[in-house]
């Protein structure tokens, strides 16, 4: 028989709750962000003199701000709004490696080897030398004087 | 204090019946600030009796009450 039911009930109870009660006290540290509905909420926002604050646009996913206070209550807000982007083919080192063709893929029927190009040469110099040979010779025609014998 | 509750109960009582008055008392608040509660924040954080981060939390806090 477990004696110790009520009690691990009761401590696992009190431990979650400390959790809840752990993010719950601070969730933007646990974010960084803080929430909002719109621009103007975010505008609207307290922040401190000298510190920044960001704020997560909740009505659009990919929208966020962010209000920096100067040093001085004079000075004005500087507000900047930033979108983001995501970006559809990964980028790095890895891709170099996957998207250049591999030694597998090349079709090598497609080349010849230079050993084979310098024979080929050498029989095309040889057939050069045999179709000079067999071109005929250009014919001199002498012009010759007959004589008149009437 | 903690174990003082029949004060806690007229504390209580005393800030619902005049919130204002009370946070004015505890935090020193000026007589000519605005009875706005983004002014009355905005003077806490520059005064440094509060946090920007309590400041946040609090503001989030509110928004999970208000929903």
């Amino acid at each position: 028989m477990n004696y110790n039911y009520g009690n691990n009930l009761r401590n696992n109870y009190n431990m979650s709750n400390m959790n809840a009660m752990n993010t719950w006290s601070d969730p933007t540290q646990q974010l960084g962000f803080v929430g909002v509905q719109n621009e103007n909420e975010a505008r609207a926002f307290p922040v401190a003199l000298g510190a920044s604050v960001t704020f997560r646009d909740e009505s659009q996913p990919n929208t966020f701000y962010t209000k920096t206070m100067g040093n001085s209550p004079l000075e004005r807000p500087i507000f900047e709004k930033y979108r983001l982007v995501k970006e559809e083919a990964p980028v790095g080192a890895s891709d170099a490696t996957e998207t250049a063709p591999s030694a597998k893929d090349i079709d090598l029927s497609i080349y010849a080897l230079k050993d084979d190009l310098k024979a080929f040469e050498g029989q095309i110099v040889e057939l050069k030398k045999e179709l000079s040979a067999l071109k005929p010779k250009k014919k001199v025609i002498r012009e010759v004087e007959v004589e008149d014998d009437e | 204090m903690m174990n003082n509750v029949p004060d806690l109960i007229t504390m209580v009582q005393q800030i619902r019946q005049d919130p204002v008055g009370m946070l004015s008392k505890r935090f020193n608040l000026p007589a000519n600030l605005p009875k706005d509660p983004q002014e009355i924040i905005q003077y806490l954080l520059n005064s440094g009796q509060v946090s920007q981060a309590q400041v946040n939390n609090a503001m989030q806090m509110r928004k999970m009450f208000m929903k």
